[in-house]
């Protein structure tokens, strides 16, 4: 399945955030979404999500426009992961991953084997598997982090779609998140705020900059110094991996007072 | 919560349900006991030869009417109760919430004072006012485009709600003679005295639809606890639940509020009590509260009709007198560290 | 965006429902009665004699008023109150009247038409003062709230005496029972004031030949069982065991089915009064819950169109007015006692 974003614009309060993006991204295929805060990455993806209606331009999903598609047949197609915090919820872990089924069961539709197995599935893809009737409000944040990945993985989508997956994540588990990730094989598009990370996971990389795209590519030849630079506002030093040839992004801090 | 212990918990409620009725039927402040109730019934349903004109009277058009009436509004209180908490996310939501109780108070009083020249009946004015305060929210909390913001919504019930309660004190004040206040007061508080067939007419069968449509759409409610957009994300169209859950909510809170007055606390309290037993799930949540609702108005009733005997106080005295303690215990249970 | 913070602030209508019970609590119609120094003193005062002006002041709800001298411009705030006035003739010692609930008798129609009416319910403490009264006479305490006339004790320091009904006193100094001896005691005490006693005397002896008349053996109600339906519906409010309800129908020697019921009114259920069978309703007809509202309802009732007391329209409709305590309860009594003999004569 295919997902593809045409010159979409999107605004709130008046201000333009999203900027004439455009994007494609193919089953298997692997798309970083980088750029300093603020720069429209969220509302990006919200757009792509179809939980906001871009003002101009269209997002399509296996060539439909999103906005056409009802909200369900949309979720059963493409599991959203969101940055902001659920709150305090008085769930298990469990209840939470399984609300991933809810695209999927007819009106009156039982939970049912199948559905218990692709949840403990996803709970054991995210190393959750002992944490199934834990409640919510005692997880730590990388935690909670995971068991959202979870409930995304239950909607067995085709389409992936993940805001700041690695937040809150020990680097251990930032690793095995990506990992896993890439392994699904599906169309992900994800925004990401480690440089270094982008750069050794993504098949291609978007570069948002005050809601508009300054660059696209593989991560090679976009990550340049002077991209960096532009864009971050930070001085660096890329040197390619030893063992990947991927490039690797280091801070290039001036010696001395 | 698992599927299996859901049956039996619901059919176990169930028989509570039934036993109260049952008792409920045989207290009064005649002497009618349970033999005299239990031969007026089985007369009605042609499996006995029934009783004197006087018995059938009190049991099958005094007590019976009001016991089932009961039972509805406190099922259809506690189940907006419990969809109102959970589409707005808000602990004290209530089915009051949208300006409802306001609207309708300040509609029956209008029928009270006889603006209208008492063209309308009580029962007709107090579901106009509901309706209208109800339309006031929506207009005030719709704004542009209809994403019916949670927030906006509690704010817009509270501005309405303000608005016809002081619309009412003003009516009551100007217009009402202080002997016809003591009505007015009855009502606002909430009472089941005087039930007839007919209220029930209008009750049941809109609690049996209410039920039907919240049921159906217990996946998404379990879902909205996770935030708007997380329950868009898993195939919820929020804003279009949102608004069947409201407007459904809406209706059957102003029928059953044009009946039997603002009855208070049913909705606050029975679905957090109740969730403390079954848990959040709703498609178990929601029988359970209109099965615990049931029950518990019944008992309340039954003991505002009784425990001053034969003096009746307002229902929605009695629900507050108990509902309080209850509540404070609820909030003590929930904020035991875990 | 969880807003599980966002509390609901306590709607105003709790303070409606406050506002109401208050109002209800202190200015309930009537209240019940008993003997209190004032009634002892008309019961014992059969010599019509006349009481000089400057007789012992008058314990009136623990107030003492001083009878002298004889008030000239004297104010009524309730309607028992003006009647009482107009039936001693002392319309030219007032200057306006307050508060009407129903219908002035016919005797006093021209009287009262001819005085100004100072508010439809009860004047402001301001509007009042600024006529310049010099006596103020309620039926009920709720007359001296402060959003009314103001406490007894602030208009006595101005040098405006007042007197309120002895069963019209705040719950505490109310006497327990309302009779007639209360009812002419109260006639007696006005009479005292304005320096009328023999006027008083001869409205008493004139009253008490009209109940003689209407009360000739045998009692009309006796052996009857009576509902007095005062208004509602829902929770009918009826007469209990010791108001005016309660003393019209122990003089007419009938039966109060809620005689075991503390207070002078109270809101029942309908299943009491179904199960007692009442062989005689009492429909009381007020503007605002008139007889014939309430006759509609029953009908429309399941529960009520069943009735014997229905069915066979064995009801009595008596005007609101005729049934509080004053001056007015003696046609009451008679109304009912005709009503009584009407039902029970044998048809033609």
């Amino acid at each position: 399945m295919t997902i593809e974003a045409r010159d979409v614009d999107w605004s709130a309060a008046g201000r333009l955030i999203v900027d004439g993006v455009g994007c494609r991204v193919e089953t298997g295929r692997l798309l970083g979404v980088i750029g300093p805060n603020g720069s429209g990455k969220s509302s990006l993806l919200r757009c792509l999500a179809g939980l906001r209606t871009p003002d101009d331009g269209v997002v399509l999903v296996q060539g439909e426009a999103i906005g056409t598609l009802r909200r369900r047949e949309v979720a059963r197609r493409l599991a959203f992961l969101d940055q902001e915090a659920d709150g305090e919820l008085e769930l298990t872990v469990r209840e939470v991953v399984l609300l991933g089924r809810t695209p999927h069961k007819r009106l009156f539709e039982r939970d049912d084997a199948r559905d218990r197995a692709i949840v403990a599935e996803a709970l054991a893809a995210t190393d959750l598997a002992e944490f199934g009737e834990r409640a919510w409000p005692t997880l730590s944040g990388g935690e909670r982090q995971r068991a959202r990945i979870a409930r995304a993985l239950a909607q067995q989508p085709s389409i992936l779609l993940l805001d700041e997956p690695t937040n809150h994540l020990d680097l251990a588990h930032q690793l095995q998140v990506l990992r896993l990730v890439r392994g699904l094989g599906l169309a992900t598009v994800a925004a990401l705020h480690d440089l270094n990370l982008a750069a050794m996971f993504c098949d291609e990389l978007l570069v948002l900059c005050g809601g508009r795209a300054v660059a696209a590519g593989p991560a090679a030849e976009v990550l340049t110094r002077q991209l960096v630079e532009d864009v971050y506002g930070v001085a660096c030093a890329i040197v390619p991996h030893p063992r990947t040839g991927r490039p690797v992004v280091t801070l290039d801090e001036p010696i001395g007072p | 919560m698992t599927t299996a212990r859901r049956g039996p918990l619901l059919f176990g409620l169930a028989l509570l349900l039934l036993i109260t009725v049952t008792l409920a039927v045989t207290i009064g402040p005649s002497d009618v006991g349970a033999r005299a109730a239990y031969d007026v019934v089985a007369g009605h349903l042609g499996i006995g030869s029934g009783s004197s004109p006087t018995t059938d009277a009190i049991v099958w058009e005094i007590r019976l009417p009001r016991v089932l009436l009961a039972g509805a509004v406190g099922a259809g209180l506690a189940l907006v109760g419990t969809v109102l908490q959970a589409t707005m996310r808000n602990p004290l939501a209530d089915p009051y919430l949208l300006g409802i109780s306001a609207g309708a108070s300040f509609g029956a009083v209008i029928v009270f004072v006889g603006i209208g020249g008492a063209a309308l009946g009580l029962t007709t004015g107090a579901f106009g006012g509901a309706m209208v305060a109800f339309a006031g929210v929506v207009a005030l909390a719709a704004g542009r485009g209809a994403r019916l913001d949670p927030a906006r919504i509690v704010l817009a019930g509270v501005a309405v709600a303000s608005l016809f309660d002081a619309a009412t004190s003003l009516l009551i004040i100007a217009a009402a003679d202080p002997d016809a206040t003591r009505g007015i007061l009855y009502w606002l508080l909430g009472s089941l005295a005087g039930a007839t067939w007919s209220d029930l007419a209008i009750a049941v069968p809109l609690l049996a639809v209410g039920l039907g449509v919240m049921l159906a759409q217990a996946r998404a409610l379990n879902a909205m606890a996770i935030g708007d957009d997380a329950a868009a994300a898993v195939g919820v169209d929020v804003a279009r639940t949102r608004w069947l859950l409201l407007v459904t909510s809406a209706l059957l809170t102003g029928a059953l509020v044009a009946v039997s007055g603002a009855i208070g606390f049913v909705g606050l309290l029975l679905p957090h009590a109740t969730r403390l037993l079954v848990g959040r799930d709703h498609r178990l949540l929601l029988p359970a509260t209109a099965l615990a609702g049931a029950t518990f108005l019944i008992w309340v009733d039954t003991f505002a009709r009784t425990a001053f005997d034969p003096q009746e106080i307002p229902v929605g005295v009695a629900t507050a007198l108990i509902g309080a303690p209850a509540f404070a215990y609820v909030l003590v249970r929930r904020m035991e560290p875990r | 965006m969880q807003n599980e913070s966002l509390a609901r602030t306590p709607a105003p209508r709790r303070l409606v429902v406050m506002a109401l019970t208050a109002a209800l609590v202190v200015g309930a119609c009537g209240g019940s009665a008993g003997t209190t120094t004032t009634a002892d003193r008309a019961a014992t005062a059969a010599a019509p004699a006349a009481v000089t002006a400057t007789a012992a002041p008058i314990d009136d709800c623990g107030t003492r008023v001083p009878p002298s001298p004889p008030p000239a411009r004297a104010v009524t705030l309730n309607q028992g109150a003006t009647e009482v006035m107009l039936a001693l003739g002392l319309q030219d010692r007032m200057i306006g009247t307050a508060y009407l609930d129903d219908r002035v008798a016919p005797a006093y129609a021209a009287a009262y038409a001819a005085l100004p009416v100072l508010a439809k319910e009860y004047p402001s403490r301001e509007v009042l003062l600024a006529h310049r009264p010099d006596f103020v006479y309620a039926s009920y305490a709720s007359a001296f709230e402060a959003d009314a006339a103001g406490p007894r004790g602030a208009l006595a320091s101005l040098g405006i005496r007042s007197y309120v009904s002895p069963f019209g006193c705040a719950a505490s100094a109310r006497p327990p029972r309302v009779t007639l001896a209360g009812v002419f005691g109260e006639i007696t005490d006005i009479g005292r004031v304005f320096g009328v006693p023999g006027r008083a005397q001869t409205l008493i002896d004139g009253q008490r030949a009209e109940l003689a008349r209407s009360l000739a053996p045998p009692l009309p109600g006796s052996g009857l069982h009576v509902l007095w339906w005062d208004s509602e519906t829902k929770a009918p409010f009826v007469g209990t065991c010791c108001g005016a309800p309660a003393m019209m129908l122990a003089a007419v020697g009938a039966r109060n089915v809620f005689a075991d019921v503390a207070g002078s009114w109270a809101n029942v259920s309908w299943e009491r009064a179904v199960a007692a069978d009442p062989d005689v309703i009492v429909l009381v007809d007020a503007t605002w819950d008139t007889a014939a509202s309430k006759l509609r309802y029953a009908q429309a009732s399941a529960a009520l169109r069943g009735l014997r007391a229905f069915r066979e329209h064995r009801v009595i409709e008596l005007p609101f007015s005729d049934t509080t305590p004053g001056v007015r309860v003696v046609t009451g009594i008679g109304l009912l006692a005709d009503g009584l003999r009407k039902l029970a004569a044998p048809a033609p």
